[in-house]
């Protein structure tokens, strides 16, 4: 018993530290325009790889860009899009989840069998492949990492509503005479909330990986917006004059890779989800 | 308890045994790894050198993914192009042009022999021509292929080629890499057409393939039956390494003897490497022009003082200098004048003046309104994309410098990286409103370059749709191939090339230029003339 | 028991057959033609008459549906067509490409289990000792650090700065330890973590209580029975994640110019070269859907009472 509530409170501390993070990350993507020294696509060749100093904290890129405002631009990107993918693919996946676990019938039967489809494929490559038929750049890729995420919301969704569905007190609201969105606001949401939070500050994780790694083969954004994993595409060709232009962006993923994880497993402990690798 | 424990035994057996399988079968492929390197003698005049991809079939009459330079070592063609645009004698000594301009005959050279032993002759030449020939659509970008009417060996040593209208680049397009290189006859698979793949890679060239890896490594020996000057190196390696930082690194290592082409490693990191002084360098002379491209189709770049602003509006010196650390030139003309008629062409350098550019574009109509930053003209912003190839760094860093500089004059340059495929796609289909393009070099130019110009469905001629004077720009580039007057020919060379440049519609940005990097053993290195050849003509290793 | 296998196995014909419709449709949806696609990529200028000659080879020129049947007919009989760019057949030109891709994932998954299992078994027996702070650190890192950059940093700091390993290349076993560890890095995080877990889950089960009352030796205890048992939720995971590592492949290879099948496909992926990207996906949907039905068979075998659990993985 003392260890649970030991843990418990280690999870507390873990996720007052991370909403700091969290919080902090928010900020530089809210105010990036104020903070950044300079607009961070701005070329100055005269300028070009320079070391830091106080007009440029971080020094400059190939293009004499200053590479603090790329940075701090490029959590806007990361956290925005990742942010975008994580509430299109809830949002799918709680209309498809909620309509075929209520529905079931043929309904269910044809939603399922697309998910089916789609959960065939490791979803990554998914992605890839998507890129390589429809073409590179940033839309296709948030469009295919949200193609390929949803149905997972779908059938945890549908799995819980078909769970609440067998609960008595929904029964008894049915029984009760409440109307269907009734239920589904009184009963349904509340209980599915937890675990889709802690599935979101996964997925938040995921996506910022993915869109990164998708640029860093050069399909995700580009240029010249800022995105940590371009920056370390870019990088890759300085690595032996200027490593920092790698390793700082490289830094950044997983700096906000391992808090929204940590996160996660923090909220996980606290509601006591268990969690499925 | 104890069933669950069978099981789990059970579990471990049959997983034991599956991950032994599989151990096996990784064994096995480092066991047959481990042997091929074996057999690699490290040879002491041996160049090892590093390419982005595989060399792919040695077939002198397929295109990709085949690689030129692979394919330029084992064959060789009846004329080669050399430095300034000579032609050279190369399987062919010499050849006569009758007055008409329609007949060739080549006298072919009489001491060669293939690779395998095998004869050299005008039987040989005409079977390679015939089988190219027969696939002429595939060939039809090649000028020369659709005009051949007969092919014929006058006699042992005597090849005819005939054609229908007269077309001077004839000799000069003979000196390309491919497809019309010769083959030895035990090269031909059986029907003799080549395009489906060819039995063995036979050729009269420099180099023999040796041993071939598929994306690792390719081992070229030396052609001991070679008619002209034996290479002095014994080998060349040539490895797959297509990851221009990990080509570096390897290179650093001393694991590669030398990094050679265009665009194969970053600019920055040449310089860097030059800096150290460790290795050797080498810049070549251009062997193509970076374009802009502007598309006087659309509404805004029809205005020619549109396309003026915009070419005063940045800085080219800067930015060439900036981008390319020096390496590549600023380029004031179409075509460097290291091509074949290009040397007298009188068309006036544009210098940098952002006010000028200003005043042009308010001219044009397109004024800055009081605390804006795009320029407008009747309620429409002045907004121009800009196409590039996004797997090209330099394309890459121009397209991002020319956004920011032109934001100073008051134009939104919207930037947009596609893969090849698209820009080709788009270029063609008309879509879009800037566009890097780049000629073809030696020994394609200057004659395919105005050809394309004036093709339609290539983008060019739809791109200087508004020029005034197209009619008569496109009469003249029809008229250049038939020509059989030198001095005729160089004229109308002159006015097309001095015309497409003074509208503004196509701005030479830089020369650009190949690099060579190699250890300090590595001696006699010399670029080749033509853009597509290898590089080991005369290379030798001090060791 | 034997009918549910065979259902099983006949199950999976459907869903592939999904998922060749799911590509087939797509690549169909995609504006590119694949005629003027092959012809781009051959590098040859494509004219009207060319242009059409290859519709009319491709088979462009039929209704959809024969266009999908025939497409399935020949995906069955492992024929995925000719690739846009080398113009030889895709089956051929990624079968040669296996073998490398093959012997990097077994790298990855031998240096995985070599450092997962003996840092999650004694995590999992030490709990809150240094060896459970490391699995910690290693669970969270593996899963958090991006391996394109992971494994340049390897490179600085292994290949360039101590010169002990090759940059590149494949052939000796010393090629093969870079690659393998970054790799082999998210599956350590996975599998440390889930050993840890199964072996706490393990130690309060009543068997360990029996055997140590009835006076075995704890080593004998440990290494014999909680071992054992604690590790086949691992070939779960190992089965789970074989889609994973396949996506990994692709990175690794791209980062140590790794001649395999994964650098293969990012270079069909800039050249549009179709069939070879169809392949890949669906090579990979027909992996992860047999090594899932292979999991799914293996626990059924340790655990008879799960009959058809959903097995659901990212």
């Amino acid at each position: 018993m003392t260890i649970k509530v030991h843990a418990r409170l280690k999870s507390r501390k873990v996720m007052i530290l991370c909403s700091i993070i969290i919080g902090i990350l928010i900020l530089i993507t809210l105010l990036a325009p104020w903070i950044a020294p300079h607009d961070p696509t701005l070329v100055n060749l005269a300028h070009k790889l320079k070391s830091p100093s106080w007009e440029y904290p971080l020094g400059t890129d190939h293009l004499g860009r200053c590479t603090l405002s790329r940075l701090l631009y490029a959590a806007r990107i990361s956290l925005g899009y990742a942010t975008l993918i994580f509430l299109s693919a809830l949002t799918i996946g709680l209309v498809v989840g909620t309509l075929s676990g209520y529905k079931g019938g043929w309904v269910d039967q044809l939603l399922m069998r697309i998910c089916d489809g789609i959960m065939a494929f490791p979803s990554l490559l998914l992605v890839l492949g998507l890129v390589g038929i429809f073409g590179h750049g940033l839309k296709q890729v948030i469009l295919a990492l949200i193609f390929v995420q949803w149905v997972y919301y779908a059938r945890i969704i549908r799995g819980m509503v078909l769970s609440l569905r067998e609960q008595t007190y929904i029964a008894a609201a049915q029984i009760s005479g409440s109307s269907q969105w009734t239920i589904i606001r009184k009963h349904v949401i509340p209980n599915v909330l937890p675990p889709l939070a802690v599935m979101g500050a996964l997925e938040m994780g995921w996506a910022i990986m993915d869109i990164s790694a998708m640029s860093f083969l050069g399909l995700g954004v580009q240029p010249p917006t800022p995105e940590w994993g371009a920056m370390i595409h870019e990088g890759k060709s300085y690595i032996r004059s200027h490593p920092e232009l790698m390793i700082y962006p490289g830094l950044m993923i997983m700096l906000v890779v391992v808090t929204f994880n940590l996160f996660g497993e923090a909220l996980s402990e606290r509601y006591g989800i268990k969690r499925n690798s | 308890m104890a069933v669950q424990r069978k099981r789990n035994r059970k579990t471990f057996i049959s997983l034991f045994v599956t991950f032994m399988m599989l151990s096996a079968f990784l064994a096995g492929c480092t066991n047959s790894t481990a042997e091929t390197t074996v057999s690699v003698t490290e040879s002491k005049s041996m160049l090892t050198f590093a390419w982005p991809r595989d060399i792919g079939e040695m077939n002198p009459h397929i295109y990709n993914p085949s690689q030129l330079f692979a394919q330029s070592m084992v064959y060789e063609p009846l004329v080669g192009y050399e430095d300034g645009g000579e032609l050279k004698g190369y399987l062919a000594e010499s050849w006569e042009i009758s007055e008409d301009g329609k007949e060739y005959i080549f006298n072919l050279r009489q001491n060669v022999k293939f690779s395998d032993g095998s004869d050299f002759n005008a039987e040989i030449v005409k079977r390679n021509f015939d089988t190219v020939l027969q696939n002429a659509q595939l060939h039809s970008w090649l000028g020369f292929i659709s005009k051949v009417e007969q092919t014929e060996a006058v006699d042992e040593y005597k090849f005819k080629l005939t054609l229908k209208e007269p077309y001077y680049p004839t000799i000069q397009e003979l000196a390309v890499v491919r497809p019309t290189r010769i083959l030895g006859a035990a090269g031909f698979p059986e029907g003799d057409d080549t395009s489906k793949g060819v039995a063995k890679p036979v050729g009269t060239g420099p180099w023999v393939l040796e041993e071939h890896k598929v994306d690792e490594y390719a081992i070229f020996a030396r052609n001991e039956h070679y008619w002209g000057e034996l290479p002095k190196v014994e080998r060349i390696k040539v490895k797959v390494i297509p990851d221009a930082e990990t080509r570096v690194l390897a290179f650093e290592k001393g694991d590669l003897d030398l990094i050679y082409g265009e665009g194969v490693i970053n600019i920055d990191t040449f310089k860097q490497l030059e800096s150290t002084g460790s290795y050797e360098t080498n810049i070549s002379e251009p062997v193509a022009t970076r374009l802009l491209v502007m598309n006087s189709k659309k509404e805004q770049l029809a205005d020619e003082r549109v396309r003026q602003a915009l070419h005063y509006g940045f800085n080219k010196q800067a930015m060439v200098e900036g981008v390319t650390s020096g390496l590549e030139a600023v380029a004031d003309q179409i075509l460097s004048t290291n091509f074949p008629y290009t040397s007298d062409i009188d068309a006036a350098a544009v210098e940098y003046n952002v006010d000028k550019a200003k005043e042009l574009l308010d001219e044009a109509g397109w004024k800055l309104p009081e605390g804006k930053a795009v320029r407008e003209k009747d309620g429409k912003l002045l907004e121009i994309e800009l196409m590039y190839n996004a797997t090209e760094t330099i394309q890459k860093m121009m397209a991002e410098t020319l956004q920011s500089e032109y934001a100073v004059i008051g134009v939104k340059l919207n930037i947009v990286g596609v893969e090849l495929t698209t820009q080709v796609e788009r270029f063609k289909a008309n879509e879009f409103d800037l566009n890097f393009f780049s000629n073809y070099g030696a020994p394609y130019d200057p004659h395919t370059f105005i050809n394309i110009v004036a093709t339609e469905g290539f983008g060019f001629r739809e791109a200087i749709s508004a020029y005034p004077n197209k009619d008569e720009l496109l009469q003249m580039i029809a008229k250049v191939p038939q020509t059989t007057d030198e001095a005729e020919r160089q004229e109308l060379y002159s006015s097309i090339l001095e015309s497409l440049q003074e509208q503004g519609a196509i701005v030479p940005v830089s020369y650009i230029k190949k690099i060579a990097i190699y250890q300090k053993d590595v001696a006699d290195f010399k670029f080749p003339a033509n853009r597509d050849a290898h590089p080991f003509t005369g290379i030798s290793m001090n060791k | 028991m034997g009918i549910y296998i065979t259902n099983r196995i006949l199950a999976i014909i459907p869903i592939f057959l999904l998922a060749t419709l799911l590509t087939f449709g797509l690549i169909h949806m995609s504006p590119v033609d694949p005629a003027e696609a092959y012809l781009t990529a051959a590098h040859i200028q494509p004219t009207e008459e060319i242009l059409a000659q290859k519709r009319q080879e491709f088979g462009l020129d039929q209704p959809l549906y024969i266009q999908y049947l025939k497409s399935v007919i020949k995906i069955s009989q492992a024929d995925f067509g000719t690739s846009y760019v080398s113009n030889k057949p895709v089956w051929d030109e990624v079968s040669s490409r296996m073998s490398a891709t093959i012997q990097l994932a077994l790298g990855s998954i031998l240096t995985a289990i070599a450092v997962s299992v003996p840092v999650g078994f004694l995590a999992g027996l030490k709990k809150g000792s240094g060896i459970d702070h490391l699995s910690r650190f290693l669970s969270f890192f593996g899963a958090s650090i991006p391996s394109f950059w992971f494994g340049y940093l390897l490179i600085i700091f292994f290949s360039v700065k101590l010169d002990l390993f090759p940059v590149e290349g494949i052939g000796t076993w010393k090629h093969l330890v870079l690659p393998s560890i970054t790799l082999a890095l998210p599956l350590i995080a996975l599998y440390t973590r889930l050993l840890r877990a199964s072996v706490i889950e393990n130690l309060e089960k009543p068997y360990v209580l029996f055997a140590r009352t009835r006076g075995l030796q704890e080593k004998l205890i440990l290494g014999k029975h909680v071992l054992r048992m604690a590790i086949s939720p691992m070939v779960t995971g190992l089965g789970m994640n074989l889609g994973k590592l396949m996506t990994g492949t692709i990175i690794v290879e791209a980062v140590f110019s790794w001649p395999g099948f994964g650098r293969y496909f990012i270079e069909a992926i800039f050249n549009r070269d179709v069939p070879v990207i169809q392949c890949y996906v669906l090579l990979a949907a027909a992996l992860f859907i047999i090594s899932n039905l292979v999991v799914d068979l293996i626990q059924m075998y340790i655990d008879p009472r799960i009959s058809s659990k959903g097995i659901t993985e990212r």
